[in-house]
C-alpha cells in the first residue's frame, strides 16, 4: 500500500514509521481473510478497501476537503453523524485498533489505560495514520475516564469538541443529551460555515437510517442456521462502515445482503452443520483488530453476532423521521442514541436484555464476553452479564485481552476448551 | 483434503487499484477464480500498489492466457509461498 507516499508526506505523516505498519498488514489480512473458503462475492468491495485502507478513502477525503468540506473524526457511537452530515461535513470513525499505535500513546498516557485509547492517541501524536491527520476537528465524549483525559491531550494538537454524555437514562438525561446535540449543531455550523436546517437534517437522518437498515439486513442473515457469512467478514464490513461514505456503505451492504439471502435460499453455508454459534459482547473491536474473531473461527466455532459498538449497537434502532423542526429532530436523535446500552451508563440492564434477546434471535450456543485490558466499566459488568446468562443456562466465557499477539496461545486454549464444552 | 495454504500462490501486481479492479472484473467475467488481496511486502520489496490479485496455482495458466488475450495491464506476477496461515496469530 504505497503509491500514496506523496499524499502521506503532504499530510505530515512519519512515512518511514508508517511503513512498518504497511509491512505487516498484508500478512494479517491474508491470514484472517484469504484463508477462508467460499466467501460471499460481495466481500470484494471490503477486500479492496482494506487492501488500500490508508490510500483510497483518505484520498477521497482530501478531494472533498479541496471542495471546502470539513472532516470530523469521532470516537463513539453516541456522536450523531446526522448533525455533521446535515452541515455537509464528513464523518470518519477514528478509534485505533492496532498495537502499532500503542507505544506512541504510552509516551503521554499511563500504561494502565485501555489499548483503544492509547492507540487512538498514538495514531495522532505519532503521525502514523492518514485519517488522524486528515480530520479537521475531533469530536470526543465523556464516556469513560480514559477517554476524557486522553481528549485533553489530543485537544492540544487539533481542534476538539467534547460532548457531555449523560451518566444515566432518566427523562431529564434524554433532554440533556438533546441539548448537547443542539449545542454540537451550533459548533458544526460555525466550523463548516453551513447552516443545519430542518430539511438538511431530515435528509441526513434518512441517509443514516438507510445505512442502519442495510447493516441490519446483513446481520439478519446471520440469524439463519445456514450461515452465509463468517463473523470475520461481518466484522470487517462493520469496521469499514465507520469511515466509509454512508450512501456507498448502504449500497454495498444491501448488495451483500442480497447475496446472503440468496445463499440461505440455496442452502450455502460457510460452516458445516452443527458448528457452534458464538455471540461476542463487550468492548469495541476497531479496525484492524481481528484477533478474537480469528481465534474463535479457527477453533471450530463461528461468530454470528457482535453485541458491541462495532456490532449491533452501531445500527440497531432507527431515528424517528417525523420531526419537522430542529427541536423535534434533536429530540428524535437523542431518543434513538440514548437507546445504545453502553457500560458507561448506570444502570445498564438494557445491555443484559439485549444480550439475552440476541442469544435467541441469532440461535446462539455460547457467549464470549471480552473486554480490553484496563476497561473498568466492561470488566466490572462481566459479573452481571455472566449471572444473567447462567440463570438461563447459556454458557459464557469471560475474557480480557489487549492488542498484542502475546496472549493468542492462551486465548486459543481457553476458547478451544469452551468450544469443546459446547460440543459435548 | 490437501492444505492449499502451505503451497505457492500467485500475486498479480499493479500500478494502481483501477488497473487491478479492471483485471479482477475481466477474470470474473471469464469465471477464472481470483481474489483481491493486499500486496505482501515479500512480493515486491518496495512500494507498489497496495492491491494485488491472488490466484491459485490451479488457475494461473488460465489467468495468464486470459490476460494475454485481452491485453490486460499489470506490473508483474509473483509466486510466493506460505503467505496464508490461519493460525499464525500475528496480527497488527
Amino acid at each position: 500500500m504505497a503509491d500514496y507516499e506523496k499524499m502521506w508526506k503532504d499530510l505530515g505523516m512519519d512515512v518511514e514509521n508508517h511503513d512498518t505498519l504497511c509491512q505487516v498488514l498484508p500478512n494479517a489480512v491474508g491470514d484472517v481473510f484469504m484463508t477462508q473458503e467460499n466467501r460471499p462475492k460481495a466481500m470484494d468491495f471490503w477486500d479492496m478497501v482494506i487492501a488500500e485502507v490508508h490510500g483510497i478513502r483518505p484520498a477521497e477525503l482530501i478531494e472533498e476537503q479541496k471542495k471546502g468540506r470539513k472532516v470530523f473524526g469521532t470516537f463513539c457511537v453516541y456522536v450523531p453523524d446526522e448533525v455533521i452530515i446535515a452541515a455537509n461535513g464528513i464523518v470518519t470513525g477514528l478509534c485505533g485498533g492496532s498495537q502499532f499505535w500503542v507505544p506512541d500513546g504510552e509516551k503521554v498516557l499511563p500504561k494502565n489505560v485501555c489499548p483503544l485509547v492509547k492507540a487512538s492517541v498514538g495514531a495522532r501524536l505519532g503521525r502514523t495514520c492518514p485519517f488522524f491527520r486528515i480530520a479537521d476537528m475531533y469530536v470526543g465524549e465523556t464516556t469513560c475516564d480514559g477517554k476524557k483525559k486522553a481528549y485533553e491531550i489530543l485537544g492540544k494538537d487539533i481542534p476538539m469538541h467534547i460532548m457531555d454524555v449523560p451518566q444515566m437514562k432518566r427523562e431529564k438525561d434524554i433532554i440533556k443529551w438533546k441539548e448537547e446535540i443542539a449545542d454540537f449543531a451550533k459548533v458544526v455550523e460555525e466550523f463548516t460555515g453551513n447552516k443545519v436546517t430542518p430539511e438538511k437534517l431530515a435528509e441526513a437522518i434518512k441517509l443514516c437510517n438507510e445505512k442502519r437498515k442495510a447493516l441490519q439486513r446483513v446481520y439478519d442473515c446471520r440469524k439463519s442456521k445456514c450461515l452465509p457469512i463468517s463473523g470475520r467478514d461481518a466484522l470487517l464490513m462493520t469496521q469499514i462502515a465507520f469511515f466509509d461514505d454512508p450512501a456507498r456503505c448502504a449500497q454495498m451492504c444491501n448488495r451483500l445482503a442480497d447475496e446472503l439471502e440468496q445463499r440461505i435460499k440455496d442452502g450455502v453455508s460457510v460452516v458445516p452443520e452443527g458448528t457452534k454459534r458464538i455471540l461476542i459482547t463487550g468492548t469495541p473491536l476497531a479496525v484492524p483488530n481481528w484477533k478474537l474473531h480469528n481465534i474463535i473461527e479457527t477453533s471450530g466455532a463461528c461468530v454470528v453476532c457482535e453485541e458491541m459498538c462495532t456490532g449491533t449497537r452501531y445500527f440497531e434502532n432507527l431515528v424517528d423521521e417525523s420531526g419537522e423542526t430542529l427541536d423535534e429532530q434533536f429530540m428524535n436523535l437523542s431518543q434513538r442514541y440514548m437507546k445504545t446500552n453502553c457500560a458507561c451508563f448506570t444502570p445498564n440492564e438494557g445491555r443484559i436484555d439485549d444480550i439475552l434477546r440476541m442469544v435467541d434471535e441469532y440461535q446462539v450456543d455460547g457467549v464470549i464476553d471480552c473486554s480490553l485490558m484496563f476497561c473498568c466499566l466492561y470488566d466490572t459488568e462481566k459479573l452481571a452479564v455472566s449471572e444473567a446468562l447462567r440463570a438461563k443456562n447459556i454458557p459464557v466465557l469471560s475474557l480480557e485481552t489487549d492488542y498484542t499477539d502475546k496472549d493468542a496461545e492462551q486465548l486459543r486454549t481457553r476458547i478451544g476448551a469452551f468450544v469443546e464444552m459446547l460440543n459435548q | 483434503m490437501e492444505n492449499k495454504n502451505t503451497h505457492i500462490r500467485y500475486y498479480v501486481l499493479f500500478d494502481n487499484h483501477t488497473q487491478g479492479m479492471k483485471l479482477h472484473e475481466l477474470l470474473d467475467n471469464h469465471e477464472i477464480p481470483n481474489r483481491i488481496a493486499p500486496t505482501p511486502r515479500a512480493a515486491d520489496g518496495k512500494a507498489a500498489c497496495g492491491m494485488a490479485l491472488l490466484i491459485h496455482p490451479d488457475d494461473i495458466d488460465a489467468a495468464k492466457a486470459c490476460m494475454e488475450e485481452n491485453h490486460a495491464e499489470y506490473v508483474n506476477i509473483v509466486p510466493l509461498e506460505n503467505q496464508l496461515q490461519k493460525k499464525r496469530d500475528r496480527y497488527c
